[in-house]
């Protein structure tokens, strides 16, 4: 078992400037990123947005063009100390070399260079999901993919995990189980996780802090409510939402049913509570995943 | 490094299960049986134990060491360990299937029996592993299959030649290449040759390792 004050007290893993390119493509554009210890980050993108490259780059498992990574002042890159403290655990490929492998050679690499690996953390899991090692990965369904993911990622017991579309393929039962494990062990450790996925209203619930990656560029990165709380939706006649926004701010998102306009909009307490105040309009709160399609829509209109 | 044994250590025991299988198979077959058919196997077993440490090859491996965090040196230097204990394990298995044959054997012409031939077939050898070990720092398609199959081919052209060296013993066109071993200036620089390119793809595999990039 870990000890929930030496975990807490972790290193941050922060990037500066970072640059990738892939051939002409620009996918990571002078991102800079503190990851701070003891928290659970939500990584929430687009397709293509660069997320796996960003975590990537993080854990030192890809180049980059430009910029730096550090982990507790101390550049990740091939460095023993830094490597040893975290862990990514990607999202398998059934048609990979890897996908030949067992289940229990998968997660022997992990028991060999995941310094703080839990063995009997590891069984427990694949006891729980019911998981037979001498499979080989190729032969496993999705959700089962994800599981040997999540058995490796949680049992590292790595004080920055993080985990790459960890709910893919898990049905919503698994996906329930999963996300109630995560904070048990979070609740127990403190350790810093980061999860990236598609799935957001359901993983909302679990975020400490969002980081929105949209083209390459953080556009959001904060504590899950403060970041849902500066937007809003405001709808009524079209000439009263386009009276109320004239002078901004501007809508992120227009929906238009006949006359009805809805627009999502980004604001502060002031900007609310006067739109609040219009009786020709209704203020509405947003989820996450209404935020993020507001964030990374790009105006995309719906009528 | 130790940790990079333990997780080789599938592919060390598959080399060595298929040499011990074939050597048992030829040399059963050698003693048992008055088919020559075994004894050609006999003289095959060089070219097995080329063939073999390039086949196993461990891409996959590597690949799950390093998205586990394991850094990329370790990784390069515990594959060149792996892969030359297969090599050193394959070779002695070549010796020792000559050893066991040997009381039946008709022909004794072979570069496994003394040591000078068995150096020519260990740099022919430790050619054909760095070029596979180079070729896992290509992503899986045609680039890679070249890279090994071109590396292995040199190696079996080099097994070839000192084959028909050793055949033709009574060709004087071929009294300079005499011994065949690497005693012989000749056999010596080839050798030399075979290593020196070793050498060379090995560092091209080092430095294109250093940058590789984990892909699941």
């Amino acid at each position: 078992m870990t000890d929930r004050t030496i975990q807490g007290q972790g290193r941050a893993l922060c990037a500066k400037g970072l640059k990738k390119n892939y051939g002409s493509q620009q996918v990571l554009r002078d991102l800079d990123l503190t990851i701070e210890p003891g928290h659970i980050y939500g990584l929430i993108g687009r397709n293509g947005a660069g997320k796996t490259t960003l975590l990537s780059i993080l854990t030192g498992q890809n180049t980059k063009n430009g910029g730096e990574v550090t982990y507790g002042g101390e550049p990740v890159w091939e460095n023993p100390r830094a490597l040893g403290d975290l862990c990514f655990a990607r999202e398998l490929n059934p048609s990979s070399e890897v996908a030949a492998l067992k289940v229990e050679e998968y997660l022997l690499a992990a028991k060999l260079f995941c310094p703080r690996w839990d063995a009997a953390y590891a069984g427990t899991l694949l006891k729980k999901f019911g998981l037979d090692t001498k499979k080989r990965i190729s032969k496993l369904s999705k959700g089962q993919m994800s599981m040997v993911t999540i058995t490796a990622a949680l049992a590292s017991r790595a004080p920055v995990t993080i985990l790459d579309e960890p709910a893919a393929g898990l049905d919503v039962v698994m996906r329930e189980r999963f996300y109630r494990l995560l904070l048990d062990d979070y609740a127990e450790t403190g350790r810093t996780f980061v999860i990236s996925t598609h799935i957001i209203e359901e993983a909302a619930g679990v975020f400490e802090r969002v980081i929105v990656l949209d083209e390459g560029r953080i556009i959001a990165d904060a504590p899950t409510e403060e970041l849902v709380d500066r937007f809003r939706y405001v709808s009524g006649s079209a000439a009263a939402v386009d009276k109320a926004l004239a002078d901004g701010p501007a809508p992120l998102q227009v929906q238009m049913v006949g006359a009805h306009k809805m627009a999502a909009i980004q604001g502060d307490g002031a900007l609310f509570e006067r739109l609040a105040a219009d009786p020709d309009l209704t203020l509405e709160g947003m989820s996450l995943q209404n935020v993020f399609v507001a964030l990374c829509g790009h105006g995309d209109e719906e009528g | 490094m130790l940790k990079m044994l333990v997780l080789y250590r599938r592919l060390l025991l598959g080399a060595l299960t298929t040499m011990a299988v074939y050597v048992t198979i030829v040399v059963a077959g050698v003693w048992l049986t008055d088919l020559s058919l075994f004894e050609t196997y006999v003289f095959a077993t060089p070219l097995l134990s080329m063939a073999l440490p390039a086949m196993f090859g461990g891409g996959s491996m590597t690949n799950l060491a390093l998205s586990f965090g394991a850094p990329r040196r370790l990784c390069f230097w515990g594959w060149q360990l792996t892969s030359l204990l297969i090599a050193v394990l394959c070779l002695a298995m070549t010796w020792l299937t000559f050893a066991l044959a040997d009381g039946k054997m008709v022909e004794r012409n072979s570069i496994a029996w003394d040591w000078g031939g068995m150096s020519l077939l260990f740099a022919g050898c430790v050619f054909a592993l760095q070029g596979s070990i180079l070729s896992q720092t290509v992503e899986k398609g045609w680039r890679r299959s070249l890279i090994v199959t071109a590396a292995w081919m040199l190696s079996f052209v080099l097994l070839m030649a000192v084959q028909v060296c050793i055949l033709l013993d009574d060709e004087p066109l071929f009294d300079v290449l005499r011994p065949v071993s690497i005693a012989n200036p000749v056999w010596l620089a080839v050798s030399g040759g075979f290593l020196a390119a070793a050498l060379v793809l090995g560092v091209i595999a080092r430095i294109r390792f250093a940058k590789v990039v984990v892909s699941l």
